[in-house]
């Protein structure tokens, strides 16, 4: 099989995942027990406002056609219009994927620049005190909620010592980077600790191999052989390691923006929440699927060009 | 069968046991160790440093907080076994028919598990707290509706490797019924990864669901669970660390339990 053939067999696959996804999102309307409209605009409502909600949210038509014109809309790119910005919902969150986007972009860079020294320096020490210290932080970062290291990070950094701004957003890009750098920082915690294990052990186990062996007979130097023959083959399940969290980072994207007050999606799916914006929650959640099935589209395609055995049978 | 004696000698495996077994004691026994009503506001005794009144000192309101430590815990509990029971249950019937049927059913089944796992996780739970509103039952709900999927997805590739073995093929000869294959043959030899993905999910799980109480969209204060605790210690960090630390503390105490022991079975039975 080509890769060609290849990334379109993958694609064909997504198709149904697609229209499930989409089938979901347009349920939690219909979810919501009792009237949603109801529920959306409170007890003291007059009926004719419920009715001219009821009317702008397609509630009176039967649903297949509801879903139908659901469909329709996503076609041109309409996703309905919030209840409490009164704005199409498409342009609300535009005006925000930067935030998010750059906030979950800029953990993964962190994220590789610590883990891959750290992870071989491990793999050197293997057995020894070094390794079982990334061990034991590793664990103690998994374990500590993000929440509360950012609490405390915020307390410490910025509100005592002052070094960090203590949350929003600035102008131009050096700007939003200072504001961007405690919560990215710890929205990497995770997957820094994450990372390092993987690769820690797919390195250990490459540097068995017979190769390694070989090009230590060869006399080449240690720097040689970690960089130039073990990292690169070690490297693979990292990436997909990586890849494949990127859609957790922007789960995680919703605490960190609420603890640091940055004005992303994650934000607005909350406040969202809190005045029951429900076409608003469900065109974030449309959202933030599609970018994690694009996201996993693309780490399978890249796997395969990276390691082209996985469609080669 | 192996013996408990044999887990046991392995160290992670140990700890976890025991860091869990405490935290089980703890929490079953809360309402008889807690040194004060979680609930019982004493305005006079407000945001009191940690002393040995009150180890892990007080909150706004006045409630000590040991005693909402404590309580937390045993919420901590609740929402594991529920949450991630109804998730093991439904994951291992889910993914065996899966496995064990291939075709349609597969196709239908796998296809709603790529589709939630779509999703990121702390995303679908919010918007599932949205539609059924806040509380800890629509959280143990919200979760338990999330993370069978993975569930699924570890049984049914078991169940595809495992079902071209003699002793199912054999069984088949016999003219057994697929109940009987799926839940008295396939089922032992294919629970323990589950088990320990179950182990490790109780972990993700907590973490999980005490941002959602942070953010609160999950439990409601008074309720002492220990992601709104911190979110009501949230303001006071400058003032008054400890509102926020200790129930930090106790989310962070399970975890590591919760991971060592998954680590441990994990190198154990897979082994």
């Amino acid at each position: 099989m080509s890769l060609e053939r290849y990334a379109l067999k993958r694609f064909l696959e997504i198709i149904p995942v697609f229209f499930i996804v989409l089938f979901i999102v347009f349920l939690m309307l219909h979810f919501i027990p009792g009237d949603p409209a109801k529920n959306i605009l409170g007890i003291m409502a007059t009926p004719e406002r419920l009715e001219q909600l009821r009317e702008t949210l397609g509630l009176n038509e039967p649903v297949h056609k509801q879903f139908y014109r659901f469909i329709g809309r996503l076609v041109h790119g309409d996703l309905g219009r919030s209840i409490r910005y009164m704005a199409p919902i498409t342009t609300l969150i535009f005006s925000r994927l930067k935030v998010t986007l750059s906030l979950v972009l800029m953990s993964a860079v962190i994220c590789i620049i610590f883990s891959l020294p750290i992870s071989l320096y491990a793999a050197k020490k293997h057995g020894k005190l070094p390794d079982y210290a990334v061990g034991v932080s590793s664990l103690l970062i998994f374990s500590m909620p993000e929440f509360w290291t950012g609490l405390l990070f915020l307390n410490i950094f910025a509100l005592k010592f002052g070094w960090f701004p203590t949350g929003g957003w600035g102008s131009g890009l050096l700007n939003n980077m200072y504001h961007l750098f405690l919560p990215s920082l710890i929205l990497s915690l995770f997957l820094t600790a994450l990372v390092t294990r993987t690769l820690r052990s797919d390195m250990l186990e490459v540097l068995q191999k017979e190769y390694i062996r070989l090009a230590r007979t060869y006399g080449f130097s240690e720097v040689r052989i970690y960089t130039k023959y073990a990292l690169k083959n070690a490297l693979l399940p990292t990436i997909t390691v990586i890849g494949l969290n990127l859609g957790w980072l922007l789960g995680s994207s919703v605490v960190i923006e609420t603890v640091f007050s940055l004005p992303g999606i994650g934000a607005m799916l909350l406040d969202a929440v809190i005045v029951r914006d429900y076409p608003l929650i469900q065109g974030i959640s449309l959202v933030f699927a599609l970018a994690i099935m694009l996201n996993n589209y693309i780490v399978d395609i890249l796997y395969g060009i990276i390691d082209p055995r996985i469609y080669r049978e | 069968m192996v013996k408990l004696r044999e887990f046991t000698r392995n160290p992670n495996i140990k700890i976890g046991l025991i860091m869990i077994g405490i935290l089980v004691l703890i929490g079953i026994s809360s309402p008889l160790i807690s040194p004060y009503d979680p609930f019982q506001q004493d305005l006079m005794e407000s945001l009191q440093p940690p002393s040995f009144k009150h180890p892990f000192g007080t909150d706004l309101y006045g409630r000590d907080v040991m005693s909402r430590v404590i309580w937390g815990a045993w919420i901590a509990i609740k929402i594991c076994v529920i949450g991630v029971g109804i998730a093991f249950i439904v994951g291992n019937l889910a993914g065996a028919f899966a496995g064990y049927y291939g075709g349609w059913t597969d196709t239908i089944i796998m296809r709603i598990v790529d589709s939630i796992l779509a999703f990121p996780f702390l995303v679908l739970v919010i918007a599932i707290m949205a539609i059924f509103g806040p509380g800890l039952r629509n959280l143990y709900f919200a979760i338990a509706v999330v993370s069978w999927c993975q569930f699924a997805r570890i049984v049914r590739s078991k169940y595809i490797s495992e079902k071209e073995a003699d002793y199912v093929m054999a069984a088949k000869a016999v003219g057994f019924p697929d109940k009987r294959i799926i839940f008295g043959h396939l089922l032992p030899n294919a629970i323990a990864p589950t088990v320990v993905y179950a182990s490790l999910d109780c972990a993700l799980v907590i973490l999980l669901a005490a941002s959602l109480s942070f953010i609160g969209v999950g439990a409601q204060p008074p309720v002492p669970e220990w992601g709104a605790q911190i979110a009501e210690g949230r303001q006071l960090f400058q003032v008054a660390w400890w509102v926020a630390t200790f129930p930090a503390l106790g989310i962070m105490y399970t975890v590591i339990g919760c991971s060592m022991l998954g680590d441990g079975l994990r190198d154990r039975l897979a082994g």
